[in-house]
Formats: structure tokens, C-alpha cells, sequence
């Protein structure tokens, strides 16, 4: 399924882990309504939670 | 999904209207079908009136928090098959893969400032924080 190609791009494009203290990685992009979701500076704090596999 | 409603149950119980932001890298067609048929049944929608769903099949707010792949070895080590051994002796059955298996997880939490108040990213496959270490950094974040 996943080619070395793909795996190698994959690994390039990794980031460090943010440690606590760390800047928040920022991000803008939608969400499964397709409404708007940024992360900049936020007025609460916020939950960010990745999921691995959906079952 | 356990952590998930863990997370949401807790937030609820402690009347907590703490934002989540929940990731899947899974295609927004199939989050869409996902909710409907397999979190809705467990995860009531007042729990999370302030959590919204967010495809990224792309994997670029993944790779952006550091989130590649496991090993084979750690997807599938003696942890995880003991993890799916109580499923089935609870009836619970082993979850059907659809997506890759081997994509890390992890639960991160952001202060008002925009700064990490926590970051976890698991061992394995069934390694999440423990849910009263996120209400804690989200205590201590407000």
C-alpha cells in the first residue's frame, strides 16, 4: 500500500513533537461540516485529540 | 473511541466546556459515516456540543504535531494483542482496519497563549494520557 517513495515524503515533511512550553504548531483548514478551523491564538484552551484507525 | 468518550464523559460530568479539536486522518466522507453509525451511539451529542471533527487525510496536522507511523512491531506487540484479547472476551470483537494501522496517536493540549500544556504521543497503539492528566493541563492552561 504505501510505497518507499511515499514513506521517505512522509518523513521529510515530520515535525518535532512540541514539548509543553513549546509554540502550538499552527493550522487552518475545515472541519467534516466543512466549516473553517484555526488554531492560532485561542480565547480558551483547547483539546487536540489524533485519532489513530476509525473502528 | 474509548478515550474519546472518556474524555467527553469526564468534561460533561465536570460541567467543563473545554474545545477539542479531534483529528482522523481518515477521509471526511468516512469521519462523516464513522460518527453517524459508530460514535453516536456512545458519544451523546451534548457531550460534545463544543468538539468538532477534523479530516486530515493528508496527514499535514500530523506530520506538523510530529505524528508519523509506529513500527509493525509496536502495532502489533504483546500489549496490543493482550488490548484486543479483553475486547473479544468482552464480546467486544477486534476492530475492522479500513485505514493504516500503523499512524501514531497523540493528545496534545493548547493554552490561551498558543503554547503545548501537554503533549502525548503514544507508545503504541493503545497508549493515550490519562484523562484526568488532560483536565489537569487544561486547569492549569485556563
Amino acid at each position: 500500500m504505501y510505497t518507499a517513495d511515499m514513506l521517505d515524503l512522509s518523513s521529510r515533511m515530520l515535525s518535532p513533537i512540541p514539548r509543553v512550553g513549546d509554540p502550538a504548531p499552527e493550522f487552518a483548514t475545515v472541519d467534516v461540516s466543512g466549516q473553517p478551523v484555526v488554531l492560532t491564538h485561542h480565547p480558551k484552551p483547547v483539546v487536540l485529540v489524533f485519532l489513530r484507525h476509525l473502528a | 473511541m474509548h478515550h474519546l468518550v472518556q474524555l467527553h464523559q469526564s468534561l460533561y460530568m465536570q460541567a467543563r466546556s473545554a474545545h477539542v479539536l479531534a483529528f482522523s486522518f481518515a477521509p471526511a466522507a468516512r469521519l462523516a459515516q464513522w460518527i453517524t453509525t459508530e460514535l453516536d451511539a456512545q458519544l451523546p451529542p451534548a457531550w460534545r456540543a463544543h468538539t468538532r471533527f477534523v479530516p486530515d487525510p493528508d496527514r499535514i496536522i500530523y506530520h506538523r504535531y510530529g505524528l508519523g507511523r509506529n513500527s509493525p512491531l509496536r502495532v502489533y506487540g504483546p500489549r496490543i494483542l493482550w488490548h484486543y484479547g479483553v475486547r473479544f472476551l468482552r464480546g467486544q470483537g477486534i476492530p475492522r482496519v479500513r485505514e493504516d494501522p500503523l499512524q501514531k496517536g497523540g493528545d496534545f493540549v493548547v493554552d490561551r497563549r498558543g503554547r503545548i500544556a501537554l503533549s502525548h504521543v503514544g507508545k503504541d497503539q493503545a497508549d493515550r494520557p490519562a484523562v484526568s492528566a488532560i483536565l489537569a493541563a487544561l486547569a492549569a492552561a485556563a
